[in-house]
C-alpha cells in the first residue's frame, strides 16, 4: 500500500468508477425529471425541506395533510378536480422519487470523497474541485424548488418553461463537469492525435449546437407544444408556423416545436459529418470508435424524436431526453479522445 | 478459382454497370407511372414498332378505346387530355426499355465480334438478356389484368415479383460488370463475417423491398397512418382477416403494412450493424467509405418510410423507393469488395 499514490492507476481507476457512477445516476435522474415533466407530477409537493422530505407521508392523517395542500392550487382546480388520494399518490410518487434520488446522489458524492480524501486515494487537486460540484449539486435541487414553486401561482397548471431550461441546463453542466473529470482521471495523459484539430473545432461546434438543440427542447417539453402537432395544417413538420419569425419565441408552442426541429435537425448534420469526417481520416481507433458512437446516437436520437412527436407517447419523449444525455455523453467522450490533438 | 490471374475489361465492365444504372433508370419510370396510377394507360403491346408515338386522331382514338374497356375507366371515367396525361409516362417508360434492349444488343454484338467476351460471360450475359425480355414480357401481362372486373391498377400479385425481379437483374449486371472490371479480388483476412454480414443484408434489402412493393401497389399508404404503433396497436387489427390465410400476406392492407414495417426495422438494424462492424474492421478506405454511405442511406431510408406513413403522402413513397435502390445498390458494391474476404488474420 505504500507504495501506492492518489495518482496510481488502480486508485484513478478507483475513483474514476465512482465519478462514472454519479453521471449514470444524474443520466437515470434525467430519466425521472422527465417523466416527472412528463406526467404533470412535478406540483404534487409543496414544501422544501432538505432533510426532513426525506421520508414520504407515513399514516393516512400525513396523506390526507399534504393531499389538502395540494387541493388548494391552481393545477388541482382546473386539471385534476374531484381527484382521490390514489390519484394524487400517482402524482406524488415520481416527484419523491425524482427529489429522493438528488438527496441519494449527494450522499454517493459527499460519502466516498470524505473516504477517498481520508485514505490519500484522491489527488487533492480534485477535492476542492469536487466539493465545488457537490455544492452546485445542492444549488441543482435549490434551483429545482425555484422551479416548482412557480407552478403554485392562481392560474397555473405548470411550471414557468424558462425555470424548467434553467434547472436542465444546470443539470446538464454538472453532468459534463463530472463526466469531464472522470474521463480526465482515467485517462489523464491527452491522446494527442496528429491530423485531428479540424475534427476537434467539428467536435465543439457539433456540442454547441446540440446544447442548443436540448435547451429549445426543453421549452418543447416545458410547454408540450407537441400537442399542436398536426400534420393536416402542417404544425410541427418541419415548416415554420404562419407568421414566423414574429411568433413568440417562448410562449406560441407551433414556433417552440419549430425552432427544436429546426436546431435539432441542423445538429444532427453537423454531427453526422463530424461522425464522418472521424470516420474518414487517419484517426486512431478510439476517436474513430467516438465517432461512431455519435454517428449512431444522433441517428436514434432523430428517429426517436420524429417517433416521439408523431406518436405523442410520453415515454418515448422521456426516452428522447435520455438519448440527447447520451448524446451529448459520446460527444464529450469524442471531445475528450481529441485532447491536445494537432493541425 | 482466385489463383489464376483474368485479365480486367473496363469497357465490357462499364457497359454492364451502364445497364445497371438504366435499370435504376426504368425504376424511376416505373415507379412514377405507378404513383400517377398510369400502369394500365396503354392495353396493347408491340414490342419493336411500339417506339412510334400515336400520330393521329385515330390513334388516340383506338387507344383510348382499348382503356375505355379497362375496369380502371369504367369505375373513373376520364377524358382525353387526362388519358394522355398517363399514357405520356407509360411510353416513355416502355420506350426506355426498348432503348435498354439496344444498349445491351449493339455493344453485345460488337464485344463479341471482337472477341471480348468469354464463352462463359457470352451465355451469361444472353441469360440477362433474356431475363430483360422476360420482365418485359411479365409486365405486359400485369398490363393486361386491367381487364379483369374489379383490378383498378397491377394487383401486388404481380407488382411486388416485377419490382423484385428487376432488382435481380440490376443485381446481375452490376456484379458482372464489377467482375470484370476487377476480376482479381485483392484478399482481405480476417472479413469472411463481414462478406456474409453484407450478403444476408441484401437478401433482406430484397425481402423488404418486395413488401414495400405490395404496401404500394395494395395503397396501405392511405391506412394507419400512425408510427410506431399501427394505430394504436403493435399488431394491427384485420391482421390475418382475409381467407386463406396466404392472402393476407399479399394482398390485406394491415399485414402487408405490417411486414413492411417489420421487414424494414430488422433490415436496418442489420445494415447497421453491419457498417458499423465494417467501420470498425481493418479494410481499405474505399470500403470504410462504401459503409459510411450504407448507414447514411439506410437511415435516410428508414427516415423518408416514417415519414411518407405518417403524412400518407405516395410522392413520398416513390423517393423512398428510389431509396430503396441506391442502398441496393450500395450494398452490392461493398459485397463485391468483400469477394476476397478470407476467414482468420493469419
Amino acid at each position: 500500500m505504500s507504495t501506492s499514490t492518489a495518482a496510481g492507476e488502480p486508485n484513478r481507476t478507483l475513483v474514476a468508477a465512482w465519478l462514472y457512477t454519479l453521471c449514470f445516476m444524474i443520466w437515470v435522474m434525467v430519466g425521472i425529471g422527465g417523466y416527472t415533466r412528463e406526467t404533470g407530477s412535478g406540483l404534487s409537493i409543496m414544501n422544501w425541506d432538505p432533510i426532513v422530505g426525506t421520508l414520504p407521508p407515513l399514516s393516512t392523517a400525513a396523506w390526507n395533510a399534504v393531499f389538502a395542500k395540494y387541493q388548494t392550487i391552481s393545477q388541482y382546480q382546473i386539471l385534476h378536480k374531484g381527484m382521490d388520494l390514489a390519484g394524487f399518490k400517482t402524482l406524488f410518487w415520481p416527484e419523491y422519487i425524482h427529489r429522493l434520488w438528488g438527496r441519494l446522489m449527494g450522499t454517493v458524492l459527499l460519502l466516498p470523497l470524505i473516504a477517498f480524501a481520508l485514505t490519500g486515494r484522491i489527488e487533492k487537486r480534485l477535492i476542492p474541485w469536487l466539493v465545488l460540484l457537490f455544492i452546485m449539486g445542492g444549488l441543482q435541487g435549490a434551483i429545482g424548488w425555484f422551479m416548482v414553486s412557480s407552478g403554485f401561482f392562481a392560474g397555473s397548471t405548470a411550471v414557468e418553461p424558462w425555470r424548467l431550461t434553467l434547472h436542465f441546463c444546470a443539470a446538464m453542466f454538472l453532468y459534463i463537469s463530472v463526466l469531464w473529470t472522470a474521463l480526465t482521471v482515467r485517462h489523464p495523459t491527452p491522446a494527442a492525435p496528429q491530423g485531428q484539430r479540424r475534427l476537434q473545432r467539428w467536435t465543439q461546434l457539433a456540442i454547441l449546437l446540440l446544447f442548443c438543440a436540448m435547451v429549445a427542447g426543453t421549452f418543447v417539453s416545458g410547454t408540450h407544444a407537441i400537442d399542436v402537432f398536426d400534420p393536416a395544417k402542417a404544425i410541427g413538420v418541419g415548416m415554420p408556423p404562419p407568421g414566423y419569425p414574429t411568433t413568440s419565441f417562448f410562449t406560441d408552442q407551433a414556433t417552440i416545436l419549430f425552432n427544436h426541429q429546426a436546431v435539432a435537425t441542423i445538429t444532427t448534420l453537423v454531427i453526422l459529418i463530424t461522425a464522418t469526417k472521424a470516420l474518414r481520416g487517419n484517426a486512431p481507433a478510439p476517436v474513430r470508435d467516438a465517432g461512431l458512437a455519435i454517428a449512431g446516437v444522433v441517428l436514434l436520437q432523430f428517429i426517436l424524436g420524429v417517433t416521439a412527436l408523431v406518436s405523442k407517447m410520453l415515454d418515448l419523449g422521456v426516452a428522447h431526453q435520455m438519448n440527447a444525455v447520451l448524446l451529448l455523453t459520446a460527444c464529450i467522450l469524442l471531445l475528450h479522445r481529441l485532447r491536445g490533438a494537432t493541425a | 478459382m482466385s489463383g489464376t490471374y483474368r485479365k480486367p475489361n473496363k469497357p465490357v465492365g462499364n457497359w454492364l454497370i451502364i445497364l445497371a444504372c438504366m435499370i435504376f433508370g426504368m425504376v424511376i419510370g416505373g415507379g412514377h407511372a405507378r404513383t400517377i396510377g398510369a400502369g394500365f394507360s396503354i392495353q396493347v403491346w408491340r414490342p419493336i414498332t411500339g417506339f412510334i408515338p400515336p400520330l393521329n386522331a385515330a390513334d388516340w382514338t383506338y387507344l383510348f378505346g382499348l382503356y375505355q374497356k379497362t375496369a380502371v375507366f369504367q369505375a373513373h371515367p376520364i377524358t382525353l387530355p387526362a388519358y394522355k396525361a398517363l399514357f405520356w409516362p407509360m411510353f416513355i417508360d416502355r420506350c426506355w426499355g426498348r432503348l435498354i434492349a439496344l444498349t445491351f444488343l449493339i455493344p453485345f454484338v460488337y464485344f463479341w465480334r471482337t472477341g471480348q467476351l468469354s464463352r462463359r460471360l457470352t451465355l451469361w450475359a444472353l441469360a440477362i438478356f433474356a431475363a430483360g425480355i422476360g420482365q418485359a414480357t411479365y409486365g405486359w401481362y400485369m398490363v393486361q389484368t386491367a381487364m379483369q372486373p374489379g383490378v383498378l391498377s397491377p394487383p401486388p400479385a404481380w407488382a411486388g415479383p416485377h419490382l423484385v425481379s428487376a432488382m435481380l437483374v440490376l443485381l446481375a449486371l452490376l456484379w458482372t460488370g464489377l467482375t470484370v472490371r476487377n476480376p482479381n479480388p485483392a484478399p482481405i483476412p480476417g472479413a469472411a463475417f463481414l462478406r456474409r454480414l453484407t450478403t444476408a443484408c441484401i437478401v433482406l434489402i430484397l425481402c423488404t423491398m418486395f413488401y414495400g412493393a405490395l404496401v404500394a401497389t395494395t395503397n396501405a399508404i392511405t391506412v394507419f397512418n400512425t408510427f410506431p404503433t399501427m394505430d394504436g396497436q403493435w399488431i394491427p387489427k384485420d391482421f390475418l382477416a382475409l381467407q386463406p390465410l396466404w392472402q393476407n400476406f399479399i394482398t390485406n392492407q394491415a399485414t402487408v403494412q405490417f411486414c413492411h414495417r417489420l421487414l424494414a426495422t430488422i433490415t436496418a438494424l442489420t445494415i447497421l450493424t453491419t457498417a458499423v462492424l465494417g467501420l470498425r474492421a481493418p479494410l481499405p478506405p474505399s470500403l470504410h467509405d462504401n459503409f459510411l454511405i450504407i448507414a447514411a442511406l439506410v437511415a435516410l431510408q428508414y427516415l423518408l418510410g416514417m415519414t411518407t406513413l405518417i403524412l400518407a403522402a405516395p410522392e413520398l413513397g416513390y423517393i423512398h423507393e428510389l431509396n430503396a435502390v441506391l442502398l441496393f445498390g450500395a450494398t452490392i458494391l461493398a459485397r463485391h469488395s468483400l469477394r476476397g474476404a478470407t476467414g482468420a488474420i493469419t
